[in-house]
């Protein structure tokens, strides 16, 4: 107890020593560098983060370049802790509010959940483009049909502006995920050169994804689930980084890639000639419920191509060939 | 590799000298590391021993950041990864959750003096930890509070604090 005490005492003596030489107390939080300070506040949910706007001008300015701004407007669904849910017609007011404070400065994720149509087409541009102007974004999340699933994009559907993510300085966004928009992939757009993941749900697309995949270098994971207008998946060039392919409910006449490095692999739909040229790795198949989903394990020496073909509502007769390319 | 085991000295701001495993501390610490990298050349020919100044720590952080550091590096040791000897997360169901949790319920000061050491050593788990700590310290607690347990001054006029208030409304 003694040593406690005589230690209490030491620090008091200590504490009192600096307090003199420096007016305040050392150790304040404000006096954190920004980049702790910066860390500490991304810690806490976006709610408690904006709370702290009100401690201290210093707090404001850390809020405003606050990581990861993710808004949830449904009204189902968990709560997440990571989002703001807002419900009903704050929704876009709220979000307006809070990327007119922000700096766009270190932002790392921006992300909408909420059921918004074309006719709200204003916010939504000024958001992308706030999202892709900060340059620091990694990951843009825009689901404008959290329930839609598998039932495909509505009719009014909001047009994401893909172009918002040219510029030679930025942004290098790594992971984008786009549900109920729709897109119109051209060659001459290449913002995509650090796309690691690309999801597009219930999207409709107008023109060439093929074009788009050939401007996404590394790009390793790709869904495409319930999207329209595209027949045919016929990729020309070979996507060798690629690990993951999911393909659901798509309207499809053929799919035919060219991926080395293929590990998984996941089919649900009508049944089609799939082509996996030199997917020599493939590990693990995908298996969603339901006895429609249709996948297959293989590993195929690469003079082979794997073609998938059988009843798309019976298993019984569902059966993989392997066939020489040259037989094709 | 040597039989023996090679000690460092770490001078503390208010200079006292501290013993120190070198493989526990480069493991843990990258500034440490790239010091003692750079003092390699000039040790090989003489027996004496390193003491490395560490002028932005005094003794009393530096001897919970090694306390820290040790205490890790044997766990690690008994798992038998001594290559990422702190590989347990914050939070994680871990043997030394225990141990974390507990080193880092102090004072605000001293847990402030860690978060700079930390950074300053260049220590991720301890950084990790300890910038989390000091997040939980603000869970929870009103704006008054907060002000109060960081001894921060309200530097809005009244009119900014409403305004400031009201743009952040959906917040509360």
């Amino acid at each position: 107890m003694e040593d406690q005490g005589a230690a209490k005492i030491r620090r008091l003596d200590h504490h009192q020593c600096l307090s003199d030489a420096l007016e305040f107390s050392p150790f304040q939080m404000g006096d954190l560098p920004e980049e702790i300070q910066h860390l500490v506040l991304s810690l806490q949910s976006p709610k408690e983060a904006a709370r702290t706007s009100i401690v201290s001008r210093k707090w404001r300015e850390v809020w405003t370049r606050y990581p990861n701004l993710c808004f949830d407007g449904t009204e189902d669904g968990p709560t997440d802790e990571d989002s703001v849910k807002i419900k009903g017609a704050k929704f876009i007011e709220t979000v307006n509010s809070v990327i007119q404070k922000h700096t766009g400065t270190r932002l790392n994720k921006f992300s909408i959940r909420c059921y918004l149509e074309k006719n709200c087409s204003d916010h939504l541009d000024r958001w992308v483009y706030f999202a892709t102007a900060s340059k620091s974004a990694k990951i843009i999340d825009i689901n404008l049909g959290p329930q839609r699933k598998d039932i495909g994009p509505t009719k009014e559907v909001y047009h994401f502006p893909l172009q918002a993510l040219d510029g030679l300085d930025g942004p290098f966004v790594q992971s984008l995920f786009l549900t109920n928009v729709s897109i119109k992939p051209r060659s001459d757009i290449c913002g995509f050169k650090k796309l690691v993941k690309l999801h597009l749900h219930c999207a409709e697309i107008i023109g060439d994804l093929p074009e788009l995949l050939l401007n996404c270098p590394i790009l390793e994971d790709l869904e495409l689930i319930a999207c329209s207008g595209v027949a045919e998946l016929n990729i020309p060039h070979p996507l060798d980084k690629l690990r993951h392919l999911l393909i659901c409910n798509m309207s499809l006449k053929m799919v035919d890639f060219q991926v080395t490095g293929l590990t998984h692999f996941g089919y649900q739909g009508f049944v089609i000639p799939i082509l996996l040229h030199g997917c020599s790795n493939l590990e693990k198949y995908f298996s969603s419920q339901g006895a429609t989903c249709m996948c297959l394990y293989a590993g195929i020496q690469s003079d082979l191509a794997l073609v998938l073909a059988g009843a798309w509502d019976d298993k019984a007769n569902m059966h993989a060939c392997k066939i020489k390319e040259a037989d094709l | 590799m040597a039989s023996e085991k090679k000690v460092v000295f770490l001078r503390s701001s208010d200079g006292e000298a501290f013993e120190v495993s070198e493989e526990v501390i480069s493991a843990a610490s990258v500034t440490i590391k790239g010091m003692i990298d750079e003092e390699s050349p000039s040790r090989a020919d003489t027996a004496a021993t390193t003491t490395l100044a560490i002028p932005n720590v005094t003794a009393a952080t530096l001897s919970r950041v090694l306390h820290y550091v040790n205490k890790h590096f044997d766990a690690a040791a008994v798992v038998g990864r001594p290559d990422d000897y702190i590989f347990c997360a914050p939070g994680d169901e871990h043997p030394l959750a225990r141990f974390d949790d507990d080193f880092v319920d102090v004072d605000n000061d001293t847990l402030i003096d860690l978060v700079h050491a930390a950074e300053y050593l260049h220590i991720k788990k301890l950084f990790d930890l300890t910038c989390k700590a000091v997040a939980d310290k603000l869970k929870g607690r009103t704006i008054d509070q907060i002000r109060e347990t960081f001894g921060i001054v309200n530097d809005y006029t009244v009119e900014e604090e409403v305004e400031v208030y009201r743009e952040n409304s959906w917040a509360f």
